[in-house]
């Protein structure tokens, strides 16, 4: 598992760490039974506070991906909500892509589309 | 986690120039607190008053819940100057033989190891080190204490990048460890990646205070493009922070409230809705702004 | 352990001021220039030990003993030290306190081994001396002179920079040894003259003849320990 982050991205930096530990697991590169690096042992690698990996792992816990056993390390979990995530995922990309390709043949740039789905989430998110 | 510093309108005068104008601010134990300001904001002053090496001028500051100035509490704390000049005339075997006796949590096995990871000469005169070598006494001095309680100044100034990474390094260990780290930098990008609370001053008062995640998440920029802008007072509001307008566009710095601002773009014909995240630096460098502005 | 740190940082000076004071000592008990004469011939240690004693060694002592006092945290905020120093769980006072008994002590020492170099001396070539009024001269220099040391204290407590300190310190000194000798009023204040009333000492033989009266002495010390505690007030008042 490699991480890279950008701490000046105005990302939270224990996002950054979920995002990708979660996009290791979709992609197979963490598989379920895999032992995550201990937290202190992570925190020291990416030069982060411990506090960001705790709080990492603790979001990871709460989405199913990964379960910490007291004392023990963390875990990639196994189990039907990882992956079931991980098929969810299979089918959104899938969706994705045609849409993708339909708003490019209506002759949108990807910046164009790019705006659009910003401004619908937005406006789902106000509306809800 | 109790708050290892406590600072009640905190002010220090220097003769008319006052270095530090009713600083209140509270440093949470537990975290790795970036203490940012710019050159001549008060950083320094405010960890000398924390240190008893300069007096207050008025308010209070307590550092692990005794006033400033107690010698107990000192047993429990570490320091790393900004200078981290140390006795010139000891070589390393003799400062560290020096430091030593006065803190009762001093672990030798971490001495031990600290002196073989550093590399240091036991033998070598303290003036005959360099910057990089007199960092990493001054570091193995504070880290073999193992205390509660870190301060530094500054402590990347003066070092490469490796000995830079190095440091936060064992910094980040100490943290894993249990001990809450304080320190000051002028330097956005270090405090971004290994503070998770951050606490900003300018001209010795408090202009950012918070978590480091909250105030990434609680900030964002939305730019709105429009065929015909409509006048920036039109988004003036509680939580906004800044509105400027280039053109036709108009970005709009908020910390409130973003989905509803954001949403006031296709109300008003809005061409274009962008909502960005903020960096630390982006946000610092506006409350410094809005600080000069105000005052 | 925060002694050893006081004695270290003053050590060179008390050694180099000591051998001074002793070269300067046995210079002068060999060369008696006032009666011409010189003392290896006539083996009559007792002039030339107690002007060597009273004259030179005091005189120069004086001077010394306001290098003495030098250094504390003025200096070590000029050396950058001074954060360190003050983050170590050890109070103000305390340092203090290390710092004027390591530097009253070496006074002592450098008051006291040059005196009672001059009974040596004798010995070692045939003629004699009284240890016993070396010691007190020795002592009178130490206490009595405590004066200067404290002084040398005090200035550097106010005044940042090594030269500048001494510089003012030996001012202060040729202003008090002066006026003491000049001016009618303040004759009764000379240290000197107290050190070695002459009145109680035997002309011919050069030795204390009577009991010393130790006032002047006393109240001399007792003004030593005021300006020290002048130091302190200042040293735990200041920033740094």
């Amino acid at each position: 598992m490699v991480i890279r982050l950008n701490p000046s991205s105005g990302i939270p930096i224990y996002l950054q760490i979920v995002e990708q530990i979660r996009h290791s697991i979709e992609i197979g590169a963490l598989v379920e039974g895999d032992q995550l690096p201990a937290i202190r042992t992570l925190a020291e690698e990416l030069v982060v506070s411990p506090n960001t990996v705790v709080k990492a792992y603790d979001g990871l816990q709460q989405e199913g991906l990964i379960r910490l056993r007291h004392g023990a390390g963390a875990y990639v979990e196994k189990g039907d909500l990882a992956k079931s995530r991980l098929r969810r995922f299979r089918e959104a990309s899938v969706v994705v892509k045609e849409t993708v390709r339909r708003l490019r043949s209506m002759g949108l740039s990807d910046d164009e589309s790019r705006r659009l789905l910003e401004a619908e989430w937005i406006e789902e998110a106000a509306t809800r | 986690m109790n708050a290892v510093v406590e600072t009640r309108e905190l002010t220090k005068r220097f003769g008319d120039n006052y270095a530090l104008t009713s600083l209140t601010m509270t440093v949470p134990g537990g975290h790795i607190v970036g203490f940012l300001g710019r050159n001549g904001s008060g950083k320094t002053t405010t960890i000398k008053i924390l240190l008893d090496v300069i007096r207050r001028t008025s308010g209070e500051a307590t550092v692990l819940g005794e006033p400033t100035g107690s010698v107990a509490v000192r047993r429990r704390i570490g320091f790393l100057g900004e200078d981290k000049r140390l006795y010139s005339y000891m070589t390393v075997r003799e400062i560290i033989a020096f430091t030593r006796p006065f803190f009762p949590t001093w672990r030798v096995e971490t001495e031990t190891r600290l002196l073989t990871d550093f590399e240091l000469p036991l033998d070598r005169k303290v003036s005959a080190l360099s910057k990089g070598m007199r960092t990493k006494v001054g570091l193995l001095l504070n880290l073999c204490r193992h205390s509660e309680f870190l301060i530094l100044d500054e402590p990347s100034e003066g070092l490469d990048p490796v000995m830079t990474e190095q440091m936060l390094q064992s910094l980040v260990q100490q943290a894993a460890d249990g001990t809450t780290i304080f320190f000051s930098s002028h330097q956005v990008a270090e405090v971004e990646q290994i503070a998770d609370h951050i606490i900003a001053i300018e001209k010795g008062r408090v202009i950012l205070e918070g978590s480091l995640d909250h105030l990434q998440q609680k900030f964002r920029r939305i730019n709105l493009v429009f065929d015909d802008p409509p006048p920036p007072e039109a988004f003036r509001r509680n939580g906004v922070d800044q509105v400027i307008v280039r053109g036709r566009t108009i970005s709009i710095l908020a910390s409130r409230d973003v989905d509803e601002i954001a949403g006031l773009g296709p109300l008003l014909a809005a061409k274009s809705v962008e909502v960005q995240s903020v960096g630390l630096k982006e946000l610092f460098l506006e409350k410094v702004k809005e600080s000069h502005a105000n005052s | 352990m925060p002694i050893r740190k006081v004695w270290r940082e003053s050590r060179s000076r008390f050694l180099f001021i000591l051998a001074a004071l002793l070269v300067m000592t046995t210079a002068r008990v060999f060369y008696n220039s006032q009666a011409e004469k010189i003392v290896i011939e006539s083996k009559d240690f007792h002039e030339a030990g107690m002007v060597a004693i009273t004259n030179i060694l005091f005189q120069f002592w004086c001077f010394s003993a306001i290098f003495l006092g030098l250094g504390g945290f003025l200096r070590e905020r000029a050396v950058g030290t001074v954060d360190y120093t003050l983050s170590l769980p050890v109070s103000r006072t305390t340092w203090f306190l290390y710092r004027s008994l390591n530097g009253a002590v070496q006074s002592m020492a450098a008051a006291l081994i040059p005196a009672l170099a001059v009974p040596v001396l004798a010995a070692l070539w045939g003629g004699d001396y009284p240890v016993g009024d070396a010691f007190i001269f020795g002592l009178r220099i130490g206490l009595g002179g405590m004066l200067f040391y404290s002084l040398g204290l005090l200035v550097s407590t106010l005044i940042p920079g090594d030269f500048t300190g001494a510089g003012i310190g030996i001012a202060l000194v040729f202003v008090i040894n002066i006026s003491t000798r000049v001016v009618e009023s303040l004759k009764r204040l000379n240290l000197q003259d107290e050190v070695a009333p002459k009145h109680m000492i035997d002309g011919s033989t050069h030795l204390i003849s009577a009991q010393l009266p130790w006032t002047g002495i006393v109240f001399s010390f007792l003004l030593s320990l005021l300006l020290s505690a002048l130091a302190w007030k200042v040293t735990i008042a200041r920033d740094f």
